[in-house]
């Protein structure tokens, strides 16, 4: 395994309390990822910034389970991202959003020789999902956009590409001090702490709206703010809170556990055709969720599609995960319209 | 699980002018300390008992924000702002702020006191 991530990192995540997120409810998007070896084709990726998390299978505790059981199909996900590193070569052009200026060249990277064999095996996603690769350079700018939705500049032609926009994010802090939980649910405003049914003192604040999970460890869960920032500001305002009721708390290893996306392609999609071409990254059981469930490799999401057209992207760690599934599910999404 | 007999209601009209009554037997040497101790007990014990089985009145209140709660040890605290008491008509308007203090009742309805803050 690369531990190209801080050690808190994985630390962390293995212990979060609370994972929140349709993705815990799907079985988490790493069900399908765990196959990835040792020579994972994330490997290279190292060269990304920090803030970037291409290998968050690291944080993954049950990883070594799955291995053995998935070989087959982790080779073809090997296949399948090399093919579709090799396109994404063509298009130089899709610089990654403000906050990661690294990570430029990170497509173009890794392209790993064994899986060359198995090409065959990565047919249908590829070549339709980069053939607008113009497009895809287009969609990148207004990325960093907190609620993105359409660049003036963008060409006339362009101008009915939807882009997602941040529903929810999810991020953990470590206060770094033991909590009397009781001590402030009594004092502190917005608080409520049952702890015969929860462990944790759940306070809501009003800007920016969100909800914290407090536990008696110092750890805390942020939860529902609509940009990393608000997040961010959110967990600060929630340990200013804390340290004004008497506790020495700190604020650290704040980190962005789960984000959440979600968009409108405003166009019915025909899921079952998509689930019978993309089969090994789709789950579409109608009877039991009316959307399709799409497992994409890279970026490591998990994508809800809708007959409606609606869209959520969920399990990313960046705005750029979900602006570059998005990027990548819309062209094959086209290709399905109703 | 015994429920506890909360005391808030000696917040009440009926309570404070019974504590004011055995202050007074107190300080004129009436009854001794432990006494009235006794006495408040078996009000709040009694009151507990009294007001989820008998009282049926029912109050109908809008309010315009809710500034604060807090759910700790069984007991929601509601802080509500321009608080529109329906069927109380009073000449001031409505209230300024209130304060909700919901308890468990021992019926499956949660009933409370509630007091101007």
């Amino acid at each position: 395994m690369n531990m190209n991530s801080p050690a808190s990192r994985s630390m962390l995540g293995g212990e979060t309390p609370a994972h929140g997120g349709p993705s815990s409810v799907l079985g988490g998007p790493s069900s399908i990822l765990t196959g990835h070896g040792p020579n994972s084709v994330m490997g290279p990726n190292s060269i990304l910034g920090p803030g970037s998390m291409v290998n968050p299978q690291s944080i993954q505790p049950m990883q070594s389970h799955q291995m053995h059981s998935l070989q087959g199909s982790s080779m073809q996900m090997h296949s399948h991202l090399a093919n579709s590193n090799l396109n994404l070569n063509i298009n130089p052009a899709s610089v990654g959003p403000d906050r990661n200026p690294g990570s430029v060249m990170h497509h173009s990277m890794d392209i790993n020789p064994p899986s060359v064999a198995f090409q065959n095996l990565a047919i249908p996603m590829t070549p339709i999902a980069y053939n607008n690769f113009e497009r895809d350079s287009l969609m990148h700018p207004p990325a960093s956009n907190i609620a993105a939705t359409m660049v003036p500049a963008t060409p006339a032609s362009q101008l009915d590409i939807p882009m997602p926009a941040l529903q929810n994010i999810v991020s953990t802090v470590n206060l770094g001090v033991p909590l009397d939980l009781k001590k402030i649910a009594l004092h502190a405003r917005n608080a409520e702490y049952n702890p015969k049914r929860f462990a944790a003192v759940i306070m809501r604040i009003r800007e920016p709206r969100t909800t914290a999970l407090i536990f008696s460890s110092g750890k805390m869960v942020c939860t529902g703010a609509k940009s990393e920032e608000a997040s961010r500001l959110a967990a600060r305002k929630y340990a200013r809170i804390v340290q004004k009721l008497g506790f020495q708390a700190k604020f650290t290893e704040f980190m962005v556990q789960n984000m959440v996306g979600s968009c409108d392609v405003r166009f019915p999609i025909q899921l079952e055709g998509l689930c019978i071409t993309h089969a090994q990254f789709s789950t579409y059981e109608p009877e039991l969720f009316p959307g399709l469930i799409y497992r994409m490799v890279k970026p490591r999401v998990v994508l809800l599609i809708f007959v409606s057209g609606k869209v959520v992207i969920t399990g990313a760690k960046t705005k750029k995960d979900i602006d570059d599934a998005f990027g990548q599910i819309y062209p094959i999404l086209k290709g399905f319209k109703k | 699980m015994e429920k506890p007999n909360y005391q808030l209601y000696r917040n009440t009209t009926l309570g404070q002018a019974l504590q004011k009554t055995l202050d007074d037997f107190v300080s004129e040497q009436i009854i001794p300390d432990s006494l009235s101790k006794k006495v408040m007990d078996s009000f709040d014990k009694s009151i507990n008992r009294i007001l989820p089985m008998k009282a049926k009145n029912k109050v109908n209140f809008r309010a315009e924000k809710l500034r604060a709660y807090r759910y700790c040890d069984n007991v929601w605290t509601f802080i509500v702002e321009q608080v529109d008491l329906k069927e109380a008509i009073d000449p001031n308007g409505p209230v300024n702020r209130l304060k909700i203090v919901a308890c468990d009742g021992q019926t499956k309805g949660q009933i409370g006191g509630a007091g101007h803050a």
